[in-house]
């Protein structure tokens, strides 16, 4: 039986995890590939970089951490942040990226969706979704967070699934940040109208929550920054109240 | 044998890095001297005991891919064919050497174990396509040394399976809705669905055999 998939996401800047990682063991918790190895360890399914480095100039430090996770851990690893072209798509997969997550340039252009998925396969291309409720509904917001987008989410994760992606990350804004839980609501709604796989992003507090976003939501993974940095939940509780409550994990 | 010379076919078909770093690992667990080489040039093929043909995309792609390097598919066929070494197939490296594949168009393959490749269209809509993520692998018979990771989680993604002809070459099956063919084997040929140098611990063990298998 599939898994489902508990992804820990690290927000890098300059080379550096920002939001901090609390752990134990590590010597330098800002190094990125230190964190990396440390959930590789720890069971995570997946990894996650988001690149919120300002100046596009400084890629080639974060195709530096890339690949020196890539070369330690032998998990999926997702990196997005600042993708545009398919030439950002081919340096970070070249580094050893097995997706990539493409937020604004996918929503202002979605014939890149079709363009990189064409070019690299729907496998590698995840398309992030950040939205926020509105009066009837949501809306999409772009530019980390800053420009509504004048989309419904429901239908561009529907028109994102056409084009090509092999699947969504939904991040909510009104959760994320406030450890009130996902929106589930939301989730529920596009899970429900998708084929391919949703992951949950935004609003996790506790392991309740992450139950929330698979068995309300669909989700087909889960993912979450500072309760996994921080300790205040290890992969393995999360992993093994998730089997108690008779969903599947990898052990 | 303690020194195995690996080759990693390069045809322009997804990530191969972590392929490298995962047989590297594998080697040094070992403790067995080798290399492993990236590569597409036939006669650094000529020399290797192992071959990996990897690759993500889209089958009719990567077969052009892999045929459009001059040399490179006919080096492969007589190392495998001719000499008897091994070879590991993963993903869409395992679906090429199906007869035929479905994806987007109907394509040849290289035929080395007789099947084709079809989606996997589960009849439960919940289940999402593609398949990705982790999820057992019941190895069926031990003809190697690979039994023992019987039931062990392997991460898959991918959209179309390999449809055997002969259940005989049904190495191991996964359940998505219903069990389909996850690794295949003929003689010295060897190829899984899903990817070992993406499965941590168990995907390095599985590497581990793949590299003391003696067919």
């Amino acid at each position: 039986m599939l898994k489902t998939r508990i992804i820990p996401c690290l927000d890098v800047k300059n080379g550096r995890v920002v939001k901090g990682v609390n752990f134990v063991n590590l010597v330098d918790a800002g190094d990125p590939v230190e964190a990396a190895q440390a959930y590789d360890e720890a069971g995570a399914d997946e990894l996650c970089f988001l690149d919120i480095t300002a100046s596009h100039e400084n890629r080639s430090i974060l195709l530096d951490v890339v690949r020196r996770t890539a070369e330690k851990c032998f998990m999926p690893l997702t990196v997005g942040g600042g993708v545009r072209t398919n030439e950002d798509i081919k340096m970070l997969l070249d580094s050893g990226a097995d997706k990539v997550s493409i937020n604004t340039s996918a929503i202002t252009n979605p014939n890149f969706i079709k363009e990189a998925s064409k070019a690299f396969g729907s496998q590698c291309i995840v398309v992030a979704i950040d939205a926020k409720s509105d009066n009837d509904g949501w809306q999409i917001y772009t530019h980390g967070g800053r420009e509504p987008a004048g989309l419904d989410p429901i239908n561009f994760a529907k028109e994102a699934e056409l084009l090509g992606a092999g699947e969504i990350l939904l991040t909510s804004m009104d959760r994320d940040g406030t450890k009130k839980g996902y929106d589930t609501e939301l989730l529920n709604k596009i899970t429900k109208k998708l084929e391919i796989p949703v992951i949950a992003s935004g609003g996790v507090g506790n392991i309740d929550h992450i139950i929330d976003g698979i068995t309300e939501g669909g989700a087909s993974a889960v993912l979450a920054a500072s309760i996994f940095h921080f300790g205040e939940i290890t992969i393995k509780e999360v992993k093994d109240k998730l089997s108690e409550k008779g969903l599947s994990v990898r052990k | 044998m303690r020194n195995i010379n690996i080759a990693i076919i390069n045809y322009e078909c997804g990530n191969i890095h972590s392929a490298r770093k995962a047989f590297e690992l594998a080697l040094t667990e070992l403790d067995i001297s080798g290399s492993v080489t990236v590569t597409n040039e036939p006669e650094i093929i000529f020399k290797a005991d192992k071959l990996v043909l990897p690759g993500v995309g889209a089958f009719s792609e990567c077969f052009n891919k892999l045929k459009s390097v001059k040399g490179l598919s006919e080096s492969i066929t007589e190392r495998v064919h001719g000499h008897g070494v091994p070879i590991l197939g993963i993903c869409i490296g395992l679906q090429l050497l199906a007869d035929k594949g479905f994806e987007n168009i109907e394509s040849k393959g290289l035929g080395w174990i007789s099947g084709q490749v079809e989606n996997l269209c589960p009849d439960d809509k919940n289940l999402k396509i593609p398949h990705m993520g982790w999820n057992e692998v019941n190895f069926k018979r031990d003809d190697g040394r690979f039994s023992d990771l019987n039931g062990e989680d392997f991460y898959f993604v991918h959209s179309y399976y390999f449809n055997a002809k002969d259940t005989d070459n049904i190495l191991a099956t996964t359940n998505y809705n219903k069990p389909f063919p996850s690794a295949l084997i003929k003689n010295n040929i060897i190829g899984t669905q899903f990817h070992p140098e993406k499965s941590q611990r168990s995907g390095v063990e599985f590497i581990k055999r793949f590299l003391m298998w003696k067919p």
